[in-house]
C-alpha cells in the first residue's frame, strides 16, 4: 500500500458572502451555489486509486 | 464573513503535489488587511471586488513549506 501524507495549511483568509457557506437568512440553494455572487471559494475532491 | 484559505501538500511515492498556494505576501505585506496592496497585487480594482483576502505573517505557503523543510523546487506539480 502506498504511503501518502497530506499536509493542510491555512494560507490566509478570504471574505465571502454568507450565502455561500450557510445560505444566509434566506437559505436558497441557487444563491448558495455562488452563481450570482462576486466572491467565490474553491472546493477540491481528491480521488485516489 | 471570513473563511480560511487552505492549501494542501500531498506527499506521494510518485512526488510532491501542491494544491492551491493561497494568498501571496504582496496581498498583505504587513500581515493585515490592506486594500491598496491587494489591488496592486491582483492588478485591478475589479479583481479586488471579487477577491478580498488577508494573510498574516508566517502564513504564506512558501513560509509554511520552509518550516517543514520543503523548497519550491521540491514540488513536482
Amino acid at each position: 500500500m502506498s504511503n501518502i501524507k497530506i499536509h493542510i495549511f491555512h494560507t490566509g483568509k478570504v471574505c465571502v458572502s454568507l450565502n455561500l457557506p450557510f445560505g444566509g437568512d434566506n437559505c436558497n440553494p441557487i444563491k448558495a451555489s455562488g452563481i450570482f455572487e462576486k466572491k467565490v471559494v474553491c472546493g477540491f475532491l481528491f480521488h485516489h486509486i | 464573513m471570513w473563511l480560511f484559505v487552505s492549501s494542501y501538500l500531498i506527499e506521494h511515492p510518485k512526488g510532491k503535489f501542491l494544491v492551491d498556494t493561497g494568498w501571496e505576501r504582496a496581498m498583505s505585506p504587513n500581515g493585515v488587511f490592506d486594500k491598496k496592496a491587494q489591488i496592486k497585487s491582483l492588478g485591478s480594482f475589479i479583481l479586488y471586488l471579487v477577491n478580498q483576502g488577508v494573510i498574516e505573517f508566517d502564513e504564506c505557503i512558501d513560509e509554511q513549506l520552509a518550516k517543514i523543510g520543503v523548497k519550491a523546487s521540491d514540488i513536482d506539480a
